[in-house]
């Protein structure tokens, strides 16, 4: 279970610092895990640039249905998806990785970082398709490329399937977040 | 932040019990994060493997120790191997990043392995900072839980409940800093 060339490739090219250049956030997207799940069928990664009070939700059994604050719905982007044409997350979710990335400070006319906050923080609900919490997580940078995260590798209990992942209590200065996840194809 | 030599050395004991490939892939998960305004981190690694039991266990531990163990007779391995800044080693600090392994035991004839856990970091108040719910249906298998956020409260008791304890082993590393 891993990200393939491409879908690595184009993940990497959305982190990269826009000011030096660098990756630098080489922890997210890593770690997919091996034995702990099945191969995936896909991954789909999203970007979304948080602002002080707004919301966002994804419901995975719905394909992919994004809710989010309308001002900001042209702001979620999707990385990478590919699935054939079944949708994975249905059947199984079986990796999901939510990272807050504080952006890097911007230069002045002479190359030197200009003093900002960068201090942001969202609170972060997963539901399963009974609706009930399955995982609840405070996500919080303080410092320019700081990067928080959240991950879980691993079915759920039972029956049940993670079916939506929230976030909300936005409290941000610029900085942006990143949604990976994964299943395996249903029947 | 990364584990330091004295913690990561800890970490492979604890570890000692798996097979080379179980251990391989953990130490290949750990991973931090990057909250790069922490210079001095504190680590506690817990190690629990209950025996197999039809009910649902409970364990607790703050940062005083292990104060609830519910349905196991079992009590957890806790280690504090670092305290990188100055004085002795400690269980106090603001958590700054969390690990947790739900492991599934080889196969036995006649056991299941169908082991869960909801594993839930607190802070004061209480209050949750990270909670998950982690599942293994197969033998040898391994469910991983990842937190890392930069925040300034202490954490206040880190919770493994609703375990269903059918050949199963938790590995817990929390860090953090002074």
């Amino acid at each position: 279970m891993d990200l393939d060339i491409s879908a690595r490739s184009s993940l990497t090219a959305q982190l990269l610092d826009p000011v030096t250049g660098l990756s630098g956030l080489e922890s997210i997207g890593l770690n997919f895990g091996s034995r702990d799940t099945e191969p995936l069928a896909g991954i789909v990664s999203l970007a979304w640039v948080p602002a002080t009070g707004k919301v966002m939700a994804i419901d995975l059994s719905a394909e992919l249905d994004i809710t989010s604050d309308t001002t900001f719905g042209p702001d979620v982007q999707t990385i990478q998806a590919y699935a054939g044409s079944d949708v994975p997350w249905v059947q199984d979710l079986s990796y999901f990785e939510v990272a807050l990335v504080a952006d890097p400070l911007a230069l002045d006319a002479y190359g030197n970082p200009i003093s900002a906050s960068r201090a942001s923080e969202l609170t972060l609900t997963i539901k399963d398709d009974a609706d009930a919490t399955r995982g609840v997580a405070t996500l919080a940078v303080t410092r320019a490329g700081q990067v928080a995260i959240y991950r879980h590798a691993g079915r759920l209990p039972g029956v049940q399937m993670i079916n939506q992942i929230a976030i909300s209590g936005v409290t941000a200065t610029p900085c942006k977040l990143y949604i990976i996840f994964g299943g395996i194809s249903g029947a | 932040m990364t584990l330091n030599l004295q913690a990561r050395t800890a970490l492979n004991l604890a570890l000692r019990g798996l097979g080379p490939s179980l251990q391989g892939e953990i130490l290949a998960k750990l991973n931090f994060g990057r909250l790069d305004s922490v210079a001095n981190g504190r680590v506690i690694i817990m190690d629990w493997t209950g025996a197999y039991s039809e009910s649902a266990g409970t364990l607790s531990m703050a940062s005083t120790g292990v104060v609830t163990l519910t349905n196991t007779a079992v009590a957890p391995t806790v280690s504090v191997p670092s305290d990188s800044g100055a004085g002795a080693p400690t269980t106090t600090m603001k958590p700054l990043a969390l690990e947790v392994f739900l492991i599934s035991q080889a196969a036995v004839s006649g056991q299941s392995r169908d082991a869960e856990c909801l594993v839930t970091l607190n802070k004061s108040g209480p209050a949750v900072l990270a909670s998950s719910t982690l599942a293994v249906t197969a033998a040898d298998q391994v469910a991983h839980f990842h937190w890392s956020s930069d925040q300034s409260a202490a954490w206040a008791s880190l919770v493994f409940s609703a375990i269903k304890q059918h050949g199963c082993r938790i590995v817990a590393v929390l860090m953090g800093a002074p």
